[in-house]
């Protein structure tokens, strides 16, 4: 700026025309090379991200891989492990059942509930609606550990402590409740608003329109959160740890204790002495794992299918 | 996973700008159904904060003022002060956000604005998986990978290196704060780099495009541009983070190595320490004492309590940018 205010009489034009750009090309330099800094520190700042995330995958593939096998797959956990046979731990068949079991009786419990509450959010307006949906939003946040308390005190106690597969599918599905209606919610609001008109201009009941045009036109939409949710319930360990107990053996009894996937991680990780118990956890974890990624991936799959349909 | 997050941040989706409203006069039976519906789902979450509350009282009656005031927690010996829960909570949440959010606004920064088009998919797909990997799994990376790796190399080197000073004093066992905020840290990031991702993304064009024309630097547009103006989403992103640090159970019991007796409150990276949520799970499974699940509901309300203030400022704040930014 000094160099236009004052110029020094005795420069010539092309003198004062060469300053001006010199110093405008130290400003331009030194903003272009404090740019790159910049940049360089977002790539950082990837690199440092990556490394941890890729180091679990690979040392979750690298160290499960070896249990992926039939007998793992397929046999109970042994009874008994003793310093004299710590290797002989079994397999994991009665975890997987009672991973499937729970779920299912869950996710059975938290469709039609999610659905309806999805429904009713979609089809009603005011204060009292956003109040709920608000706190349907808050227990999306809530730490799952209390889900397990809540449980534990009105369906493990009354039952006379008695711990039960039921009692963890309750518990997973308060747990999807909010996810999947907050997700089924907003699978009907992208229903196009000429549909519905269209539809009861015709002189359609709301509920007519309801079942005839919204939630066919959302059903894919639908399915996907209600995967993800189950993703999501998966891999929850705090909610079910202490109200579902332990089976050594498969077990597809709702109102008998179980085992599941997480707990039984769970129990290897931090109540065994024995490091073979241990590093069995990487093979229940790339189960786990596998589990996850692919109700993840055929949600996707089908968001993407659905969506090139209708473009 | 998306789905749900991008519904409760998008304020579109949370329809206060509803008009349309369908007149159910004739529709009696689906109105009282929704109505029902909704009291009973209501009604459900409204029991389930109602019967903690309720659950907690004997507790209260037990421990009364000193739960917030007493300065050691041994379960086992019925010695109920949760000051070291409350401050165990707040520093590995603290850090582990310290950690989390420079490196997730990074990443989300350096996906959108850094790397080439091609990669941007694959990358941003591993951040979205990693966001839904069950935090049992986080567990166990911790205590089968990197606690060894803590114990027998970084602790020793940082106590060598500062000879035994604050923050890096006492024997570290690799188990401890240190152990747990890091991976806590590792936890949270791709959530909040998966949401600040998509909130970065959604910057419109002409913005950008305007700050480019007027001779901005690429860093001079991410700076003052796309950063100020999606700052309410990137307050949702480290909410949602911090809600899920607050409440992360399994992988503290497992990664933090309880309540340390002679320093309950702690005084080095290197102490164990234990979190309000990691003392619930750790003590349910043997309940003791009088009022043993009582003192656990406590726990578990201070908890809520907490959570709750976090996600309410974060509303607020939200609220008041929106209003300076109508002015």
């Amino acid at each position: 700026m000094t160099v236009i205010d004052a110029p020094r009489p005795t420069m010539t034009d092309d003198e004062r025309r060469a300053l001006i750009q010199s110093a405008a090309r130290a400003t331009y330099n030194r903003k272009v090379w404090m740019s790159r800094v910049f940049m360089v520190f977002l790539g950082l700042a990837l690199i440092i991200a990556l490394i941890p995330l890729l180091s679990i995958i690979r040392d979750v593939i690298g160290n499960g891989w070896r249990y992926v096998n039939w007998t793992f797959l397929s046999t109970p956990q042994a009874a008994e492990v003793s310093m004299f046979n710590q290797n002989a731990i079994g397999g994991i068949s009665n975890a997987i059942t009672g991973t499937l079991l729970i779920d299912a009786i869950a996710t059975l419990i938290a469709i039609p509930i999610s659905i309806l509450m999805a429904i009713s959010l979609y089809e009603s307006s005011g204060r009292i609606m956003n109040a709920v949906r608000m706190y349907v939003e808050v227990m999306i946040g809530l730490p799952s550990i209390l889900v397990g308390i809540f449980i534990y005190v009105v369906v493990v106690t009354p039952m006379g402590y008695r711990f039960t597969a039921f009692a963890g599918a309750l518990a997973l599905a308060m747990m999807m409740i909010p996810l999947m209606t907050i997700a089924c919610e907003s699978a009907l609001r992208a229903v196009p608003e000429t549909l519905t008109e269209a539809a009861l201009a015709l002189g359609a009941k709301p509920s007519r329109v309801m079942l005839r045009v919204v939630l066919p036109y959302a059903v894919p939409r639908m399915i996907t959160g209600i995967m993800l949710s189950m993703s999501r319930a998966v891999g929850e360990t705090a909610p079910i740890l202490f109200i579902i107990g332990s089976s050594l053996v498969n077990s597809w009894k709702p109102l008998q204790p179980a085992t599941s996937l997480p707990t039984m991680m769970f129990n290897y990780l931090f109540n065994s002495n024995y490091q073979s118990q241990k590093d069995a956890c990487w093979g229940i974890a790339l189960i786990l794992i596998f589990a996850v990624f692919l109700l993840n991936l055929a949600s996707r799959v089908i968001v993407a299918r659905t969506q090139k349909g209708r473009s | 996973m998306t789905t749900a997050i991008d519904a409760s941040t998008n304020p579109e989706v949370n329809g206060t700008g509803r008009e349309r409203k369908l007149s159910t006069g004739s529709d009696l039976p689906y109105r009282v159904l929704l109505i029902v519906t909704a009291v009973l789902v209501g009604g459900l979450f409204l029991a389930f904060i109602g019967s903690i509350v309720q659950e907690s009282i004997p507790g209260w009656r037990t421990v009364g003022w000193t739960f917030f005031t007493g300065t050691n927690w041994n379960y086992g010996a019925h010695i109920y002060g949760a000051l070291p829960l409350i401050v165990g909570t707040v520093l590995t949440t603290g850090l582990a956000l310290l950690l989390a959010v420079p490196v997730g606004f990074g990443t989300a920064l350096a996906i959108v604005f850094l790397i080439p088009r091609r990669f941007q998919l694959i990358i941003s797909s591993i951040v979205e998986l990693l966001a839904v990997v069950p935090s049992i799994i986080y567990g166990v990376w911790g205590y089968l990978t990197i606690q060894p790796w803590l114990d027998a190399t970084v602790q020793p080197w940082l106590a060598s290196k500062t000879n035994g000073h604050f923050p890096f004093s006492g024997l570290g066992i690799g188990f401890g704060l240190m152990l747990g905020s890091l991976v806590l840290a590792v936890m949270i990031l791709p959530t909040i780099a998966a949401i600040s991702r998509d909130v970065v993304a959604a910057v419109p064009n002409e913005m950008i495009e305007g700050a480019l024309s007027l001779g901005a630097t690429k860093s001079q547009v991410l700076r003052k541009v796309v950063v100020p103006s999606s700052r309410s989403g990137l307050l949702g992103a480290v909410t949602l983070g911090t809600g899920r640090a607050l409440g992360e159970t399994i992988a503290m019991v497992v990664l933090l190595g309880g309540v340390n007796q002679t320093h309950p409150i702690p005084v080095s990276l290197f102490g164990t320490t234990g979190t309000l949520a990691s003392e619930i799970a750790n003590n349910f499974g043997n309940l003791s004492g009088a009022a043993g699940l009582g003192v656990l509901c406590c726990l578990a309300l201070v908890l809520m309590v907490i959570i709750g203030l976090v996600n309410l400022s974060a509303r607020v704040i939200v609220a008041r940018n929106l209003r300076k930014f109508q002015q």
